[in-house]
Order: structure tokens, then sequence, then C-alpha cells
């Protein structure tokens, strides 16, 4: 078994826990971007986006104590980042209950994304794929994750993983002709 | 896959090397074998390239001090605040060496005593007949209408504009910038147009060196006049002539109160920031230009004003925490100040508490535009923005600008004209508004 003690960012955040607030800086500043991400996939506007970028830190933070280096970092953290999404989501709509379905709210379209200048139909295609797919997408190529470490932080099966993945692609495809076809 | 045939079911997993090696064999296999089935992954291999290649989002160069200061605030840590100063310090030097002073100040209302009479508040823009035939559309439509604006005289002319003739100076001071800070002053249409307002302002020079009627705003009219001309003689040559600079400079001089700002004149008052704003940046502009000498009255002035700001870097009017306006226009003056101060005598960790500010500004002006719309504050956050540079507040100055284009007159008598329907407009008219988007759209763009 993986002896995750010995990670870099495990590291740091064991030294966090001693008082070593310097090392939390280098957290931030490693994962900042990537959560950010994360959130404006999950459909949170910029506001939204650094404002749980914000709190999952804070949560983090707050975790330090209790803190056991059971799983790389990177699960531990992006873990925390989607049930800050979650309960986020939950507040703002506050009648939505199943976890899938909270995080399906439609980006607000006034909202404009902080991403516009660069914005192409592959992303617009993202951001309509169910939530259950959109995870895996971002966790997948933005992150770099592996399967086994994206089951982990969704709590699901490798297999499972797989199988959105594959239907991912094929919906994003269906999308994309559809977008373009329309041009 | 178990080993068994592969399908379209596994191609995500093939193209993310999830497969076993066994298994990844198997698939290669039907690839080679399979005319259809290569088809397909070929299909998603085309999309797979694509998403690849999508960049991840821009964060803001202060979302790590903002994510510290949360968790300082909210995590039970006294101080957390690390690093960056040397990267801010750069950032900072960087963009005076290149931009310079841009400060460009208007403030004919933000003041404690409004420097409009109601009377006057209420009167309306009166269409000029010079203005009130439309051109065709030009990419210069703002600077077409200033131009149609102006009065034989040089001037434009408050009385006509929706505001008092107290202002004409100011109101004349501001369109000549317009013209300078969008770059069209040499351009063969505008020439006289800013010959002629030059030639106005130095007609309308008093024998100690003032502009305009001596009221107890006066400084706001000379203030803007002074910082106009000089930056008309320092962008081009401009027959504008140093004597009448040099009167200017040493009546601001004259007038800098001991605490380093300056106040309403003809009446005991204390000094304020918003007056004050115009007339450090004339002498910033005059020691730029090798008319003023010494740094001690620029330093004086800024260390007057660094005393006036709240734990986030705002500046107050009359003193720390004096918001008698609200914060907004003080928090886009600050954004100037800052900017100038913090490659001399920088607070970095202040520093970085206004920018968190300033962008929470810009935030909520692109969020809510319809209540923020206040032309006297874009300009010094689009001043502000010139010289910040960082990666989230240049997206958010394109939605400002955005803002300001929209709310450009595109057709009609009032044709690149800006309707006085902001903060400030019901006491500035309409020169003011076009004038002030016009140079905060050309310090956008």
């Amino acid at each position: 078994m993986h002896d995750y003690s010995q990670d870099e960012e495990v590291q740091w955040m064991l030294a966090v826990q001693k008082g070593d607030d310097k090392f939390f800086q280098k957290i931030v500043e490693k994962y900042q971007r990537s959560l950010l991400n994360l959130f404006y996939y999950l459909n949170a506007n910029m506001q939204e986006g650094e404002d749980l970028v914000q709190e999952t830190f804070l949560r983090v933070y707050l975790f330090r104590d209790k803190y056991t280096p059971t799983a790389k970092f990177s699960t531990f953290l992006f873990r925390i980042a989607r049930n800050t999404a979650i309960d986020y989501f939950r507040k703002k709509k506050a009648i939505l209950v199943k976890e899938e379905t909270i995080l399906e709210i439609p980006a607000d379209e006034n909202e404009d994304s902080w991403m516009e200048e660069k914005k192409d139909y592959l992303q617009m295609a993202i951001k309509k794929l169910p939530e259950r797919l959109r995870s895996v997408v971002v966790m997948s190529y933005f992150e770099d994750m592996k399967y086994s470490e994206i089951a982990e932080i969704l709590e699901i099966p490798v297999g499972t993983v797989k199988s959105r993945m594959n239907t991912a692609i094929i919906q994003l495809k269906q999308l994309m002709d559809l977008y373009e076809n329309n041009q | 896959m178990n080993s068994n045939k592969p399908t379209e079911k596994d191609i995500s997993a093939f193209l993310h090397d999830e497969l076993s090696a066994e298994d990844r064999a198997l698939f290669q296999e039907r690839v080679k074998t399979d005319a259809a089935f290569q088809d397909v992954v070929s299909e998603f291999e085309s999309l797979d390239a694509r998403l690849r290649k999508i960049p991840k989002v821009q964060t803001s160069d202060l979302l790590t001090a903002k994510i510290m200061r949360h968790v300082q605030q909210h995590g039970g840590k006294k101080k957390m605040l690390t690093g960056k100063k040397a990267a801010y310090l750069a950032i900072a030097a960087s963009v005076l060496l290149s931009c310079g002073l841009l400060w460009i100040a208007i403030t004919l209302k933000a003041n404690a005593t409004s420097p409009v009479p109601a009377t006057m508040i209420a009167k309306t823009d009166q269409t000029n007949s010079k203005a009130s035939h439309a051109t065709a559309t030009t990419k210069y439509d703002a600077l077409d209408w200033l131009k149609r604006a102006q009065s034989p005289n040089g001037a434009w002319e408050g009385d006509l504009w929706g505001t008092g003739n107290q202002y004409t100076v100011g109101l004349t001071g501001l369109s000549l910038l317009a013209f300078i800070s969008a770059d069209q002053y040499q351009q063969p249409e505008y020439v006289n147009t800013v010959h002629q307002a030059i030639s106005f302002l130095t007609k309308n020079q008093n024998e100690d060196g003032s502009f305009g009627p001596a009221l107890s705003n006066q400084l706001y009219n000379h203030g803007i006049a002074t910082v106009a001309l000089l930056k008309a003689k320092l962008n081009y040559e401009a027959p504008v002539s140093t004597e009448a600079i040099k009167k200017a400079v040493a009546f601001i001089l004259s007038s800098q109160t001991a605490e380093g700002g300056w106040a309403y004149t003809n009446e005991k008052d204390s000094p304020n920031s918003s007056i004050s704003i115009w007339q450090l940046h004339s002498l910033a502009l005059a020691k730029q230009i090798g008319i003023l000498s010494s740094e001690e009255p620029i330093q004086r002035s800024i260390q007057w004003l660094q005393k006036l700001s709240d734990d986030q870097g705002v500046i107050g009017y009359k003193s720390a925490q004096n918001y008698p306006f609200g914060q907004s226009s003080l928090v886009a003056i600050s954004g100037v100040v800052w900017l100038y101060d913090d490659a001399q005598t920088a607070n970095q960790e202040n520093l970085i508490e206004f920018k968190i500010r300033f962008q929470n500004e810009l935030e909520n002006i692109v969020r809510m535009p319809e209540q923020h719309l206040n032309y006297y504050q874009f300009y010094f956050l689009t001043s502000a923005l010139q010289k910040l540079k960082e990666t989230r507040q240049f997206s958010l100055a394109k939605k400002v600008e955005e803002i300001l284009t929209t709310k450009q007159i595109k057709a009609g008598d009032q044709l690149g004209s800006w309707d006085p329907n902001d903060y400030w407009g019901p006491a500035g008219g309409r020169v003011y508004s076009t004038a002030m988007a016009t140079i905060s759209l050309a310090a956008l763009r």
C-alpha cells in the first residue's frame, strides 16, 4: 500500500498541522487554479468561484488538526471542494435535495464567465453535460487525474468512472455536432 | 474490459491509458483489423485532442492574498499574510516606468459642499444647435460630438450643456483632455478644436495664475485646466505658454495647506482628497515636464493622503473613514494615489488589501452596472487599471469597456455622446459625461 505521508503536498499539510503556515500558502498557490477551474465547470460564476475556492481552503485549514494522510493530498482536497460546492449550491437552490441534481443548476446566463474571451463550442458543450459526467471530464482532462483518483473523490467504482467518461465523450461529440452544424 | 473483445466503451479508457497491458494489446489489435471501429476511435481521438488543449481558467493575481486573508480571518490564526512583496513591487515599478503618470481627475461634484446650486442641478441639458445634426457614424463619434458642442470662443459652456457657466473652465479642460487621451489631438479635423480650447483656457487665466472665476471651488476648475494644459504640452508641443503653466503651478503650490492637501478657497475649510487629487496630478505632471523641480510638495501631499486611508487602503474625503458620498469614487481615486505611491514608499500589505478592495469595486460595477453608473468614478478606475495589469482585472476592464460602449448614443442629435444620467450627470451635464466616458474608453483601449 502506498505511503502517502511521503508525498510533497502531504508533507506540506503535515507541516501546517504543526503550525507552520507558510506551507499552507504553498498549498494555496499550487491548487487555487485547479479548484477555480473545477468550480467554473460546476457552473459557478466568477465571484462564486473565488468564494468557493476561499471556502474550500478555509475548510482544509480548519480540518488540519484531524488530517491524516490516507490518500493523495489532491484527493482529499477535491473531495472537500466538491462538498463545498454541493453545500453552496444546496443553499442557493434550497429546494433541490439530491446531490446529483444540486450541481445541475444551469449557469446564470446573465453572468458572463471569465473565460468568455476564449469561449468555444467545446467549453460550452462541457458545461451542458450532466454534472456526473462533467466532473469526470474536468478531473481527467484538466487535472490529469487517474480514474482511480476520480473514483475516490466521487466515491464511485472505477468502472463507473470509465463508463461515465465514455458516455461524456459521446455526448460531447453529439453536442459539438449540433453546435457546429448550426453555425 | 476483463480481456474480452474490446468495444466502444473502452475507447476513453484506451486514450487515457487506463487499460491493462493485455487489454490494450487487444484493443490495438481490433483497431488494426476493424475499419469501422478504427473510424470510431479516430473520432474519439479527435475530440480527446481538442479537450486536452482547453486552457484552464485564469486566476486573479490577488487570489492567494484573498484566500490567505479569508483563512486568517476565519481560521483562528493571528497573522498569515506572507510574501509576494517583491512581485507586487515589481508590478508597481514596471507599471510606473511604462506608463508614467496618467491621472485625470474630474470632480465637478465630489465634494461635501455641492459645487452646483440646486437650481442648476434641476436644469436640463439644452440641445446646442451646433450639435443638433447627426453625422455619419464614425470611429470618433464622441470626439465629433464634442467638436460640435464647442462654442466659437473655444469653450464648452456649462449653461448650454446642463450645468452652470461657473464650470465652463472645468468642462473645457475635460473636453481638451478627451482629445488628448484619445490621441486624436493632431488629426486635421480636430486641431482647430484643440487649439481653440487651449486658447480659451489661457485667456481665462487670472493674474494670480488661477483659472476660472474666484469661487470657493475654484481649485476644481483650476486643477482640471492645469492638468489639461500640462498634458497638451507634454503629449505634443501644443501652443501652450510655458509662462502660463508656471503661474498655474505656482498657484497650486501657494494653495497647498500645511497638512499637504488642498481645500476650498475663500473659506476656512479643511483639505479634501477630491480637490487635492487634481492638484497632485498637476504637480506630478509639472515635475515630469521639468517645471517643478522639488518633489517635496508631491510627497507631502501623498503622505497626507496616506493618512486618510482606512485599513483597506481607501482614502477618506477629509479624514480617515470619512465618506460623505459613499466609497465608490474614493476607491477609484485611491487607486490612482496608491499606484503612484507604491513605487516609492510602498506599504505592500496595505497595497494588497487595497487591490482586493479595488477588485471588489470592479466586480460590483460589472455585476450591476446600472446601479454603479458613475463616469467620474470610471475615469479613475480606468486610469488605475492601466497600471494594475492583473489578469482578472484585465477581463473586468473589458466589461467596463462594454458598459461604456453600450451607453454611448448611437443615433440622433446626440450621436456619439453619453447621456448625463450617471451619479454625477445631473450636475455635470452632457459635456462632463461625454468627456469622462471618452477618456475612460481611451484608457481601456
